[in-house]
């Protein structure tokens, strides 16, 4: 009888540990998918319990990608968005996302809608073999190019939708990018993303002007304002 | 450069050219006449077919190539009777009074010909009447890439 006892002891105290490491193991699959940025989404959580709007990630010298696709009428298209003189914002909506309508509806009212940069901004729905085209044509603001394009989805890494990625047209470098549920939240990332972007840009500006004084170059210096040296023959 | 392809039309675009290609709408269907749109400026979408939309936002540095296919019945003959893509295309091709409606400083050009027993229309906008002889290039440069099947 003890034995049995003994033996049931260990038996619950084994499924006691699997039980608790199967805990751990979905809290931790849990935390990933948070940080992955998983249930921002209010479909995925009924209720439409508020979540944290991500910081814009900045990848670096990530440069862009012309978007090449076809629109919700068929067209076959190609978006110039390196080496353009505008900037870009492209908007990675979907037909489905409850926090997608809400950009849909507002890139219908185009008169209220201010894009930070004066960028351009282009709607891009994955394909038709995902999209219903006559579903994107409904949603589609007339005001602005829709393309629809798997490849987009797939060469800018869109983890989710919404997702926004910023691009400056002449350099064609990815300014930011990241995701919100309002477009006042869209152009506060980008608003800050520019700002930061003006910052490195006049940071550089100061340390040439550091090393430049240190060379012992201040403004002013002759070798700084070359003249103008005339053609003479002998020269040739 | 990028290509654009799309029901036997290929063009290759240069570095921040916007591009279209589409099936014109006509009463009879049952023949295929397409359309493609190529601009190096940020073409509006829902344009119609001469791209006139696109037209009155050029700045002058802006060129827009519209080509469009006509009726096959026309092909070969009259308007249509050149066969082939403009091979000499210059500065005095082009003229401000050519713009389907009154756009100062604008200029454009049409040429219309053949191309495997259908019709075509090359219809080119130039953002500056002025800066022609310079635009021109960016056009040829471009047009150079077209294939027609």
């Amino acid at each position: 009888m003890a034995e049995v006892v003994a033996i049931q002891a260990v038996a619950i105290v084994l499924l006691g540990v699997l039980v608790v490491g199967l805990l751990r193991s979905h809290a931790e699959i849990l935390r990933k998918l948070h940080e992955l940025g998983a249930g921002l989404d209010p479909d995925a959580t009924p209720g439409g319990v508020t979540t944290r709007v991500p910081a814009p990630v900045r990848r670096g010298e990530a440069t862009g990608f012309d978007v090449a696709g076809i629109t919700p009428t068929d067209q076959a298209a190609r978006i110039g968005v390196v080496g353009a003189r505008q900037s870009t914002v492209l908007a990675f909506l979907s037909s489905g996302c409850l926090t997608c309508g809400g950009f849909w509806d507002t890139f219908a009212r185009p008169d209220r809608l201010t894009v930070p940069g004066g960028a351009r901004l282009v709607v891009v729905t994955k394909g038709s073999e995902i999209e219903s085209p006559a579903r994107i044509r409904e949603l589609a603001p007339p005001a602005f190019p829709v393309v629809m394009s798997t490849e987009a989805w797939l060469e800018y890494q869109v983890p989710h939708t919404p997702y926004f990625v910023y691009v400056d047209g002449p350099s064609g470098r990815i300014i930011g990018e990241g995701s919100a549920q309002t477009w006042d939240q869209v152009t506060s990332l980008w608003s800050q993303a520019l700002a930061d972007d003006a910052d490195l840009a006049a940071g550089g500006e100061a340390r040439a002007d550091r090393e430049l004084l240190q060379a012992g170059i201040h403004p002013g210096h002759e070798s700084l304002h070359p003249r103008r040296r005339r053609w003479s023959p002998d020269d040739e | 450069m990028e290509k654009l392809t799309r029901s036997g039309l290929e063009i290759e675009l240069p570095d921040g050219w916007d591009g279209r290609i589409y099936r014109r709408e006509v009463d009879d269907d049952a023949v295929t006449r397409r359309a493609l749109h190529a601009a190096n400026f940020a073409l509006p979408p829902n344009l119609g077919d001469y791209a006139v939309g696109a037209a009155e936002r050029m700045g002058s540095g802006d060129v827009l190539v519209v080509l469009l296919e006509f009726d096959p019945d026309q092909a070969g003959a009259g308007l249509f009777a050149n066969e082939g893509l403009p091979t000499s295309m210059g500065a005095g091709d082009f003229s401000p009074s050519a713009m389907p409606r009154a756009m100062p400083g604008r200029s454009a050009a049409q040429w219309f010909f053949s191309r495997g027993g259908r019709a075509f229309c090359l219809y080119v906008v130039l953002g500056s009447h002025g800066e022609r002889a310079a635009l021109l290039p960016l056009v040829s440069q471009v047009l150079k890439t077209l294939t027609i099947d």
